[in-house]
């Protein structure tokens, strides 16, 4: 091999390498290779010295600590960047073990996914039988509220034919004219009130559910944990199976009992019968009920 | 030799080498031939490794002949390292020595025999 034969080579191999380095390097072996020359070696005996290119460009990289085998990624195949375990990579290499392999995991995966969707479908009828469970009171609550307020509304407007929401209209311009302005004020400063209280109770109320449902989903994560831990010693050989089974009890109890806390969230009553507004509207209701009566009288 | 044994001391007579004055790389290489036969390949990149841990700093200088000259010379913390290896060297050497003695497979000195 001819000196910049060599020299080419090694560069090569030390691509990886900032130029300076690289040329550094070639200029220290160009300059041993010619000392030899000199001293009446031949070319190819001077470089035959430094033993095979690869392996001295590969302790050259290491001292750069620079991996001698490294590849460019994109040569790579994605196969061969993905972990594959020994049992499976030693199946492909018998060549006909590699179907059965691919099969093998094809049907691990089919049945976790089976698994998973069984699962799922227990876990949403349990969530959705504990709520109706956790919740009839507010639904009762609801029903009855709503058909209080239907009751309420029959009677305005049972009473109420056209003629008499005339009269309504026409009584209540009255009665504002009349200045009940005072009234409505303290009806109005009466209903803040009553919102404030309802927001500060709801307030605290929802605090105390969110920090026992954080406790509980804290206790949840910690048996998680012990229940990882224990998996890992059970796999190692350790007689704990009992406990394990324990700790996942214990996981999926306070997980369960973290949801069922959030269940109890006290949500701004939307369409509930104990509104403001609508106690409002109700108040309105019966005032002009008590307007229409009194027209009546009239 | 054995090659594993050339690899290990071959940082210490390096850094001997180069401690009593400063040298090029064909000079270092030819004063290790003398202590050990050792393949020149190895060498470069071992200069390569202890300049880029500081144990060596590189200047040129010119020559008589041909293009300046690279030369290394020895840190503070390369003199340290020399003499941490040589300790290490020397225990290494009692220890395994006495080994062979103890198991009496090792040179006898006073017979003058092996075994």
């Amino acid at each position: 091999m001819k000196k910049q034969e060599f020299l080419d080579e090694l560069r090569v191999c030390l691509l990886v390498l900032q130029d300076e380095e690289q040329d550094d390097i070639i200029d220290e072996y160009s300059q041993h290779i010619e000392m030899k020359m000199e001293n009446g070696l031949s070319e190819e005996e001077a470089i035959k010295d430094f033993g095979p290119i690869r392996e001295l460009a590969a302790e050259i990289l290491e001292a750069y600590h620079v991996k001698a085998d490294f590849e460019q990624p994109e040569n790579r195949k994605f196969s061969e960047r993905i972990y594959i375990p020994e049992f499976l990579s030693k199946a492909k290499e018998n060549g006909h073990g590699a179907g059965k392999a691919r099969e093998w995991g094809k049907r691990t995966g089919e049945f976790t996914a089976k698994i998973g969707k069984r699962l799922l479908a227990i876990s949403k009828a349990c969530v959705s039988t504990c709520l109706s469970v956790f919740t009839w009171p507010f639904r009762i609550g609801k029903q009855i509220g709503g058909s209080w307020m239907e009751k309420r509304k029959e009677k305005v407007f049972a009473s109420g034919n056209e003629e008499k929401r005339e009269m309504i209209g026409a009584s209540r311009k009255k009665a504002v004219r009349a200045g009940n302005g005072l009234f409505q004020l303290c009806r109005m400063l009466a209903a803040w009130i009553v919102s404030c209280v309802f927001w500060w109770c709801r307030l605290i109320w929802n605090i105390c559910v969110i920090s026992a449902a954080a406790g509980l989903a804290v206790c949840g994560l910690i048996f998680l944990y012990l229940f990882g831990l224990l998996i890992v010693l059970c796999t190692q050989g350790y007689p704990i199976f009992g406990v394990v089974l324990g700790c996942f009890g214990a996981v999926l109890c306070f997980i369960s009992l973290s949801v069922l806390g959030c269940t109890f969230f006290w949500m701004k009553p939307k369409n509930c019968g104990f509104h403001p507004a609508a106690e409002k509207e109700i108040v309105i209701d019966s005032t002009k009920q008590w307007e229409m009566e009194g027209e009546a009288d009239e | 030799m054995n090659a594993q044994f050339k690899k290990g001391i071959l940082e210490l007579i390096v850094l001997e080498s180069v401690r009593k004055r400063d040298m090029y790389g064909y000079e270092l290489v030819e004063e290790v031939s003398k202590v050990i036969n050792v393949n020149e390949g190895t060498i470069y990149p071992l200069l390569k490794r202890l300049t880029n841990e500081h144990y060596f700093e590189t200047y040129l200088r010119e020559s008589k002949e041909g293009p300046p000259r690279k030369y290394y010379h020895l840190t503070a913390s390369g003199v340290l390292y020399r003499d941490l290896l040589e300790k290490e060297w020397m225990e290494l050497q009692t220890r395994v020595s006495r080994f062979l003695k103890e198991q009496g497979g090792g040179f006898d000195e006073e017979t003058g025999v092996f075994g």
